[in-house]
């Protein structure tokens, strides 16, 4: 029925032989050149699948193999012989632009949507099923590090420590597990006016926090901040999502782009500046909550927010950008009297 | 053999050309299409990201299909001849190492160059099965190719040789890619046939000192360049007077756009010479090879597929893949005394595809 001309190779020697294939309308396949003449079954053969116009080729059961670029008449066979339909619906979808065009939103759409609440989701669940002893393990060796590089010994004197520690733990009764929850102090001239928690549950601030501060208050709602990354679990959510993250963007661009190196730095390192913004916000949250609950002015968070950005050294380009940073004042609004407590807590 | 440096253009032109040898010759040409692969490439896109990955594999074998099958010497395209679900195994394994070593080197941040060492010698043995997984799913007129080296010889090239260049300052780094192309022409066969590698160590120290020089001659211009025009721009800087330098800020773009011209020239002249060079020196038998890329012709390429990359936001990918592609498949032509048909099938022996997944994976150079 259907007669296509090719190149048939035997696969042990390299020595092309012209061929006409023939096939039948069951799509038994009568193979004849010149001086040969052979027959094959329908379901003997096996057919590559269609990649554009590319050459097409056809196995044999006794190792031979015949090449084609009539890709439309081999089509038509399988689809009279109802086989190959992954290959079909592929190819199908590739031969149509609009197909492509609609396809593409419907990525865009998919994949914004899985970056933006899909792995943060998963994160958190995988974060939240995960024993306590897995943030403990996280933190247990952050701390010898930090020590080494970024930290010295605290300048400040006992009783000062004793009475900050006093007042920490005092306000950690609705915690959990309180127990699991330290404060340490450090000195820093690196890192400034700043304090940082640690997944395992200790609290780091630094002398010149301490220093900076009008009152104990302050203090009070700087840590509270931090206790709230303690309790959302951001340290463990962090390394989950970052890694899937890294993950997905080297799968898809290694194999997708010739420009990987280029294209797969920047996305996640976005990516993930946006997942650290919205644990901000979260850790936020939480300050404002301990706050009203250990009935302490709201104002004292946004008060030391502005004075740590007055301090941190301006003047350079990068410094500048940042004061003007919208999340500051976004961040100072949700610490403003005027905003009703209703209004913060339906909006996290 | 620092003297090389200065060997003349026309005497390695003149060598190289002595060792082609005679015959007929046979040009490869390149039948694809953009907007044909751009169908195929989106496609792709779609079905990886809708399947979160698992689709990757698939796409992958379509992409090299396409690629090998538009490729075409003497009326026969090449043919990729991979198992999808070999590569997504392949992808499964390194997804689990690289997990593992994620959350170890997390939870044990000092334990990082010790995983290294661990992982260092497994280095070779990845990089072979990568080459050989490649190469025995790479089949031309139904002979397939292999790859087939020992152990020793990948560490001493991937992994000895790079890491005495920091006792020589990385003045052996010719040597070293030398080593490297030399490693894996040699091993890589068509069927029976060997392929060899017998282009001179020299000529690499040629193309890299070229390079150097260079380098060297355009990092001195931009310097001159900023101490000369853009002084008033660093006083106003260093000052801290923006609103002097708010006029003033357009001409940092000039010497950065320069340095970016000149990254991308070196870029290409180092491209296109080395490729030549890992053609022009390859032989299959009494086959040779002539890869006539220009380095003039590479930086446009270059130049304009990086525009139109950005401009496009990556829907020109395919584009730029395809002149890229095309440009150096038909600048190949191949010379063999006699008819290409009497190449002999060896013995059939399976490649696991993590291999070539894990080196993908940790994004290893491993291009042929």
């Amino acid at each position: 029925m259907n007669r296509i001309d090719g190149l048939y190779f035997d696969g042990r020697v390299s020595r092309p032989t012209r061929v006409q294939l023939n096939f039948d309308s069951e799509g038994n396949l009568d193979l004849r050149a010149r001086d040969f003449h052979r027959e094959y079954a329908f379901g003997t053969l096996k057919f590559s699948p269609r990649i554009g116009n590319a050459q097409r080729d056809i196995f044999l059961p006794d190792g031979g193999k015949c090449e084609t670029f009539a890709n439309d008449e081999i089509d038509k066979l399988l689809i009279e012989n109802r086989t190959g339909w992954f290959g079909r619906v592929v190819h199908a979808l590739e031969s149509h632009f609009i197909y492509g065009l609609a396809s593409v939103l419907l990525t865009l759409g998919f994949g914004w949507s899985f970056v933006n609440y899909g792995i943060p989701a998963i994160a958190k669940e995988v974060a939240f099923a995960l024993p306590l002893e897995a943030d403990a393990a996280l933190g247990r060796h952050a701390l010898d590090v930090l020590d080494r590089l970024i930290f010295s010994e605290s300048g400040l004197g006992r009783e000062e420590r004793d009475r900050l520690s006093g007042q920490f733990t005092s306000g950690l009764h609705g915690f959990d597990d309180p127990e699991r929850i330290r404060l340490l102090f450090r000195n820093s001239v690196s890192l400034g006016a700043n304090a940082i928690a640690l997944p395992s549950g200790i609290v780091v601030i630094t002398d010149q926090l301490v220093e900076l501060a009008d009152n104990d208050e302050e203090i009070a709602a700087i840590l509270a901040h931090e206790l709230g990354h303690v309790k959302h679990r951001h340290g463990l959510r962090t390394v989950l999502q970052s890694s899937v993250v890294v993950l997905v963007i080297t799968w898809l661009t290694g194999d997708l782009s010739s420009l990987s190196a280029l294209s797969a730095a920047l996305p996640a390192q976005m990516i993930e500046a946006k997942y650290s913004r919205h644990f901000e916000r979260e850790a936020d949250q939480f300050a404002r909550e301990y706050l009203i609950a250990n009935r302490i002015p709201l104002r004292r968070f946004s008060d030391i927010l502005s004075r740590i950005e007055a301090e941190s050294p301006s003047g350079t380009g990068s410094m500048t950008f940042l004061a003007s940073h919208p999340a500051t004042e976004e961040r100072i609004r949700l610490f403003s009297p005027e905003v009703s407590s209703k209004h913060a807590i339906s909006n996290p | 053999m620092v003297d090389t440096g200065i060997v003349s253009d026309r005497s390695v032109y003149l060598e190289s050309e002595e060792t082609v040898p005679g015959g007929k010759p046979a040009a490869f040409h390149f039948t694809g299409d953009a907007f044909e692969y751009f169908k195929i490439w989106i496609v792709n896109v779609v079905l990886t990201v809708l399947t979160l990955g698992i689709y990757s594999a698939w796409a992958k074998v379509r992409r090299k299909r396409y690629f090998y099958g538009n490729t075409v010497l003497e009326g026969s395209a090449f043919e990729y001849t991979a198992d999808p679900v070999t590569i997504l195994k392949g992808r499964m394994l390194a997804f689990a190492v690289f997990m593992a070593y994620v959350l170890t080197v997390n939870v044990y941040p000092l334990a990082e160059p010790f995983l290294w060492l661990i992982f260092l010698p497994f280095i070779p043995w990845v990089l072979i099965k990568a080459l050989k997984f490649n190469a025995r799913n790479s089949a031309y007129r139904h002979i397939r190719f292999n790859f087939d080296a020992g152990y020793r010889d990948a560490l001493f090239v991937f992994i000895i040789i790079p890491l005495s260049l920091i006792f020589t300052l990385g003045l052996t780094y010719p040597w070293f890619a030398y080593r490297q192309r030399k490693f894996v022409s040699d091993h890589h066969r068509y069927g029976l046939s060997m392929f060899r590698f017998h282009a001179r160590i020299a000529e690499f120290y040629k193309i890299y000192g070229l390079a150097l020089l260079a380098l060297l001659a355009a990092g001195s211009m931009i310097g001159v360049c900023y101490a000369y025009f853009l002084a008033p721009v660093f006083e106003a800087l260093n000052q801290n007077r923006p609103a002097e330098f708010e006029p003033l800020s357009g001409i940092l773009w000039i010497p950065a756009g320069f340095a970016f011209l000149i990254y991308l020239g070196l870029f290409a002249f180092l491209r296109a010479q080395l490729q030549n060079l890992a053609w022009n020196g390859t032989r299959l038998e009494e086959i040779g090879f002539e890869s006539r890329l220009r380095t003039s012709g590479i930086f446009w390429l270059y130049l304009s597929n990086s525009i139109a990359v950005i401009l496009s936001a990556g829907f020109l990918i395919p584009w730029a893949q395809i002149r890229m592609a095309r440009y150096r498949i038909e600048h190949l032509t191949l010379f063999s005394p006699r008819s290409m048909d009497h190449f002999i099938a060896g013995e059939l022996e399976k490649a696991g595809a993590a291999g070539e997944e894990v080196g993908e994976f940790f994004d290893l150079d491993i291009s042929i």
